[in-house]
């Protein structure tokens, strides 16, 4: 494949040579200024357009640095240049300002600083202070794992951001409400919130987000184990736009606020691991979901067949299924299962169910033709 | 000498105009004759033509290298090339009659691309071309193949790669494992030059699958590579001067992975 047209050029060129040496020469240089300056440009273009996620930040720097008509032709695409991925990456904070202090990057929507364990509170200020302008189109910024940050950082770096809808720090025992404050109050289009394992976030954090983004559709609040009732309630009662609910890891939670996710008809993703004070009743109310594809129940001990089967009858959708450990449920709430969502489940997990007892892959294929994943925890 | 093979340039083309008429009136697939007829044209070119000649006279697009020249059947004297011709056809013809015999009639839409050639697909490989859909959608024009939709920036060579490529990656859909196999055959007998062709065409047809799969070829091969690798893929000489190109890196340098020592990056 590696076979390109300089080769065509070459050989021409030496074909022709012996008859009209200069003309021949031109004519060749025409042909290799058109292929340098225009085909590649242009191929490389819808190459990098067609998959702009398959291509870093790093190699499309690479391609600018090939010849200058690349880097005019590459320069001019913008959606190109709205991503700026460093995760895992050291030195990632310098890195993440020299970028933005370059002209191409004033638009950028996605940062992603995942793991780049070195970004601390500096960094985002002195972004503040220098690239002020170039975030003001930002939509998705992820801070996931980046443990040196705190409410100053975030203050500084959503006051950038005014049309963020993407915002993702999971991992922070730094943050607390007062940084949620900064959040809510500087971006008002929130729709996407991850603080998974902000373990510091009370219910006074979740009221604020309740306040706030009535029209939230993605909330992981994995782990964050200050949250009682009252702060959940708050969330069910006024983010009925949610689809994606993440309560995994937080026991403390009773029927009383189970019963409100009833609230989200538009749900379509619920994991309740852990959830050990959930009952058969709560669950019946949460089976009123009728757009729930994928439900997490792993550990949730208090549950039966009774629970299961009010599920299978409310929830036709469902494709996704983890009963994980749960040992008062039977083949019975399988049966019935089958009969309302043998059609569409493709992952199911009844490991550690001991009162379930078909449950080779050949009997569960029998009740679930289409599954395709028999565990989800390892 | 001269004389010779232009009046054997005539003949074959004389065969294949009547190859093709027969082949619409009989209602067979104009994409396999087509081919067929080209690649006579060409060998029949390359055998009675002095080199420097058969160069010249070729279009861009219808240069062939080096491998693919070797598959192409050349004849020894002007009396077999005809023969090859017509045996060709006729082969063809039996071909497309057998696939076309008890199925349902399905219907056709014509192109003609930039070299003049004209191709009848069926109209679900149309539908794949969301240019060409757009235009039938625009224009109501009849899918029966009565008028040929003009290609003025396909030439008959992508066209008939592409349409290869739909029939085969429909066949190919059935399982994951197929389709990945099939899209890396397809990719591989491809050079750069011909891919440079068929990306441009596929963007100017929008055959959104083709496009993808041609992308990911050449982001695959030029991904994580040095700039240096990237001109010389390519062919391209570097236009920078010593002092921009040194510039050049000092600003970028955050981007580059030896920014600083460390295993991860």
């Amino acid at each position: 494949m590696r076979k390109h047209l300089k080769r065509y050029l070459v050989s021409d060129r030496k074909q022709k040579q012996k008859q009209e040496p200069e003309l021949t020469r031109m004519e060749g240089e025409s042909k290799e200024d058109v292929w340098c300056r225009e085909t590649v440009p242009k191929v490389l273009k819808l190459v990098c357009s067609t998959l702009p996620l398959s291509l870093s930040h790093t190699n499309l720097v690479s391609l600018l640095l090939v010849s200058p008509s690349l880097h005019r032709t590459l320069l001019c695409s913008q959606p190109l240049w709205q991503s700026l991925n460093f995760r895992e990456l050291n030195n990632a904070g310098n890195r993440l300002i020299a970028a933005l202090s370059l002209p191409r990057y004033c638009n950028v929507k996605q940062i992603n600083l995942e793991f780049a364990r070195d970004v601390e509170d500096a960094h985002l200020i002195l972004i503040m202070d220098k690239c002020f302008n170039s975030l003001q189109s930002l939509e998705s910024l992820n801070l996931n794992g980046c443990q040196k940050i705190s409410d100053t950082g975030i203050e500084a770096i959503t006051s950038c951001c005014p049309q963020l809808k993407s915002f993702s720090i999971y991992w922070n025992v730094r943050v607390t409400d007062r940084g949620l404050q900064h959040i809510v109050k500087n971006c008002k289009h929130i729709i996407d919130l991850n603080i998974s394992g902000c373990k510091n976030i009370s219910d006074q954090g979740a009221q604020l987000v309740a306040d706030n983004y009535p029209e939230l559709e993605s909330l992981n609040l994995t782990r964050c184990i200050k949250l009682t009732d009252d702060g959940l309630k708050s969330l069910l009662h006024k983010c009925l736009f949610l689809q994606s609910l993440n309560l995994y890891a937080l026991s403390s939670f009773t029927d009383e606020a189970y019963r409100k996710i009833c609230l989200l008809a538009r749900l379509k993703f619920l994991d309740l691991c852990g959830a050990q004070n959930l009952s058969d009743e709560a669950l019946s109310c949460i089976s009123k979901c009728k757009n729930l594809e994928s439900l997490n129940l792993t550990w949730c001990v208090r549950v039966t067949d009774e629970g299961v089967i009010s599920i299978a009858k409310g929830c036709t959708s469902l494709e996704f299924l983890s009963l994980f450990g749960i040992v008062g449920v039977t083949d019975k709430c399988l049966e019935e299962l089958s009969k309302s969502c043998s059609n569409k489940i493709t992952t199911l997990d009844v490991n550690g169910c001991i009162g379930i007892k078909k449950r080779s892959r050949e009997e569960l294929l029998q009740l679930f033709p289409y599954l395709k994943c028999f565990k989800v925890h390892s | 000498m001269a004389k010779e093979s232009g009046s054997s340039k005539i003949e074959m083309l004389e065969i294949s105009n009547e190859a093709m008429a027969e082949a619409q009136s009989s209602k067979i697939e104009m994409l396999e004759i087509n081919n067929e007829a080209m690649a006579e044209a060409q060998s029949s070119k390359t055998v009675t033509m002095k080199p420097a000649e058969a160069e010249e006279s070729k279009t861009e697009t219808q240069k062939i290298t080096d491998e693919e020249s070797k598959n192409v059947p050349i004849a020894a004297t002007e009396e077999e090339s005809k023969k090859l011709s017509i045996t060709k056809v006729e082969e063809s013809k039996n071909a497309a009659t057998a696939t076309t015999e008890g199925e349902k009639e399905e219907a056709k839409v014509s192109l003609k691309t930039l070299d003049g050639v004209t191709f009848e697909v069926e109209a679900w490989i149309a539908k794949e071309m969301e240019t060409v859909q757009a235009y039938i959608d625009d224009t109501s024009a009849d899918t029966s193949a009565a008028i040929a939709i003009p290609l003025h920036n396909v030439a008959g060579r992508e066209l008939a790669r592409m349409v290869e490529y739909c029939k085969e990656h429909r066949r190919a859909s059935v399982s994951a494992g197929n389709l990945k196999e099939f899209e890396e055959r397809f990719a591989a007998a491809l050079n750069l030059y011909e891919m440079k062709d068929l990306i441009i065409a596929a963007n100017y047809l929008n055959t959104k699958k083709l496009l993808e799969s041609l992308s990911r070829c050449i982001a695959k091969a030029i991904k994580n590579k040095s700039v240096e690798f990237v001109r010389d893929y390519f062919g391209v000489t570097n236009d920078y001067t010593t002092e921009e190109e040194a510039q050049y890196r000092e600003t970028n340098a955050w981007a580059f992975r030896n920014v600083d020592e460390d295993s991860r990056n």
